[in-house]
């Protein structure tokens, strides 16, 4: 990354870490605190999908499990057992943690297409097993109570999003998170240096539960009513992928940044051009594949921006 | 003697799953792509022959050779105008790519022939036999039929013409196959429009069965996945089997347990599949 870029980004990151907290009170509508609330908590879960797909190299196609686990553990909690949201939401994220454990001793021993589609199959079961117990509310889905107002879910996905980037950036800087890209580079060399890499990948991907399942709990209360196809919509594990890989894969921000622009202009254009909206996911994903397959991060670390980048990309992987 | 049905039922289920999954197999198992737009070429083949009857009246069975042309030509051009561009690129920008293909053709179709249920009828769509206690209709066992055809009409293809065996070098080794002076992209493209046509056969069959909707591939998907997966992967008959074993899997699992069941069971035999044989029934055990 060149001097000048970094010092931009830098600029950014201090601007909105500033600007952030204050935003709410200091007026702006309605309708913005609620976009951002959205933009965050979609940064979260494109950040989780970044731990597991981004720097370990192994792509979950079904991490929305952990969301709608989150979402239905939080909700539970608060109407069975009257547990307030911030322990709800505590709760949900350890719940979280430990289905990666469980699923990931099994399925991580995959990996290409095997791990991606097992992923996927898990979600799928996730949702009919939900529909069919009794104390989920099976197809009729679970109202929570109505907070009082919206900005408790700005400040917890705010905070939950900063801490889950402070901790991710302690954990890349320290023994796992060298392990952790080890294994994304070459899982066997990895092994041979005595790394072990299933404990790793099972780290990794319990992280990505742990903070996934926060952001599904925060969503839950935030939209007052769930059911099993919207919480387990495995369209939410393509979009965090999406946003994750537009931003940058692989890097702290990326995702963040891919979360804001991709919900930005998703919402300019469900507003201002519904018939183009309805093309939009499935265009940005096949331009997305196709020309940045790197993200948007990595195309403004380059000296030069022009053609010649997309034209390199593509030679790069055409057949 | 309810036993003896429901296993006729589960082998003809079967018969129509081993035909939706052989063209998601040969792409598969030649270009390593695992197409997640598959049932969206399933729902453009459905509507192929649902506007060629209502329109012009044409008999589903005559319009599967358009059917299957229309996809042919569709997917070649997919291929080689999207696919081919990040083919070696992370295996999982291949799967993505075909997800956007998918939300992108679907929301096209959607925008175009709006969301309203549509099914093709033809006067015979209801029709069978019976013998005894047990009724086999007609058009189930046409589908049934048909996949065996084409499975085998599949394997005289790849073993015996030239482009077959194109195909086939290319499946184990592409730089070896580009040495002896095969068109790698080409051969890409031909591979995916076969199986895209294979895509609009199975979606004519279907839109005699079920209701059309431009949603309805999603499920097509997964579960085209889930035959050639259990079937073995690479193995020409690994569709017939697999969509056989799990059409009855599904039939015998619902009839026993509950209809709500039957998810539980595809999605449990794949996770289960890939656990303990990812190569499947077919495949060998060695990777």
């Amino acid at each position: 990354m060149n001097k000048a870029s970094e010092f931009i980004i830098l600029g950014i990151i201090t601007v909105v870490v500033a600007i952030a907290p204050v935003m709410p009170v200091i007026h702006i509508s309605a309708f913005i605190t609620r976009f951002l609330i959205g933009v965050m908590i979609y940064a979260i879960m494109a950040e989780g999908w970044n731990v597991i797909g981004g720097y370990t190299g192994y792509p979950s196609f079904g991490n929305v499990v952990f969301f709608g686990l989150g979402a239905y553990v939080t909700a539970l909690s608060m109407i069975d057992f009257h547990i307030g949201f911030l322990i709800s939401l505590i709760l949900a994220a350890f719940a979280g943690a430990l289905f990666a454990v469980i699923i990931g001793i099994p399925v991580l021993r995959l990996k290409g297409h095997y791990f991606a589609i097992a992923t996927l199959g898990i979600g799928e079961i996730m949702m009919a097993i939900t529909l069919n117990v009794p104390f989920t509310g099976e197809g009729v889905g679970l109202s929570l109570p109505i907070a009082s107002s919206s900005l408790l879910f700005y400040y917890t996905s705010l905070i939950a999003l900063a801490a889950f980037i402070i901790f991710l950036k302690l954990i890349l800087s320290g023994r796992l998170g060298y392990g952790i890209i080890a294994v994304r580079e070459d899982e066997d060399a990895a092994r041979m240096m005595g790394i072990n890499t299933v404990i790793v990948k099972i780290k990794a991907f319990a992280i990505s539960g742990f903070f996934t399942a926060i952001a599904g709990g925060i969503y839950a209360y935030w939209s007052t009513f769930i059911d099993p196809p919207t919480v387990y919509d495995p369209i939410i594990s393509v979009k965090m992928i999406i946003m994750a890989v537009f931003g940058g894969a692989g890097t702290i921000l990326g995702p963040v940044v891919g979360a804001f622009i991709i919900m930005f202009l998703s919402d300019f254009l469900s507003t201002h051009f519904t018939l183009l909206h309805t093309f939009f996911f499935g265009g940005l994903i096949v331009l997305t594949a196709i020309f940045l397959p790197k993200g948007l991060i990595d195309l403004f670390s380059q000296k030069k921006i022009g053609w010649n980048y997309f034209i390199k990309n593509i030679k790069k992987y055409r057949v | 003697m309810f036993e003896f049905q429901v296993i006729i039922n589960g082998l003809l289920l079967g018969g129509l799953y081993a035909l939706m999954a052989i063209g998601m197999s040969l792409i598969w198992g030649v270009t390593n792509v695992i197409n997640l737009a598959h049932g969206a070429l399933i729902m453009l083949g459905a509507y192929t022959t649902f506007w060629l009857f209502k329109l012009l009246n044409i008999d589903p069975f005559v319009s599967l050779a358009i059917s299957f042309t229309t996809l042919f030509v569709f997917g070649f051009l997919v291929q080689k105008y999207i696919i081919n561009f990040v083919i070696r690129a992370k295996m999982f920008i291949t799967l993505l790519l075909t997800f956007g293909l998918d939300i992108l053709i679907t929301n096209v179709a959607q925008t175009a022939w709006t969301s309203n249920f549509r099914q093709t009828s033809p006067a015979y769509s209801a029709n069978g036999f019976s013998f005894g206690f047990i009724t086999v209709p007609y058009v189930r066992l046409s589908a049934f039929i048909i996949s065996i055809i084409l499975v085998f009409a599949l394997y005289i293809f790849l073993k015996k013409t030239k482009t077959g065996q194109a195909i086939r070098a290319v499946s184990q080794d592409i730089d070896a196959a580009r040495l002896m002076g095969i068109n790698v992209a080409k051969t890409f493209a031909l591979t995916f429009a076969i199986g895209s046509g294979l895509a609009g056969v199975a979606g004519s069959m279907i839109g005699v069965l079920m209701p059309i909707t431009p949603q309805m591939g999603g499920i097509f998907t997964l579960k085209s996945f889930v035959v050639a997966l259990v079937g073995g992967l690479g193995t020409i008959f690994g569709p017939l089997v697999g969509g056989l074993f799990l059409g009855l899997a599904e039939t015998l699992g619902s009839f026993h347990l509950g209809a709500k069941y039957a998810d539980i069971i595809v999605f449990g035999i794949l996770v289960l599949t890939l656990i303990v044989k990812p190569t499947g029934i077919l495949g060998k055990n060695d990777e």
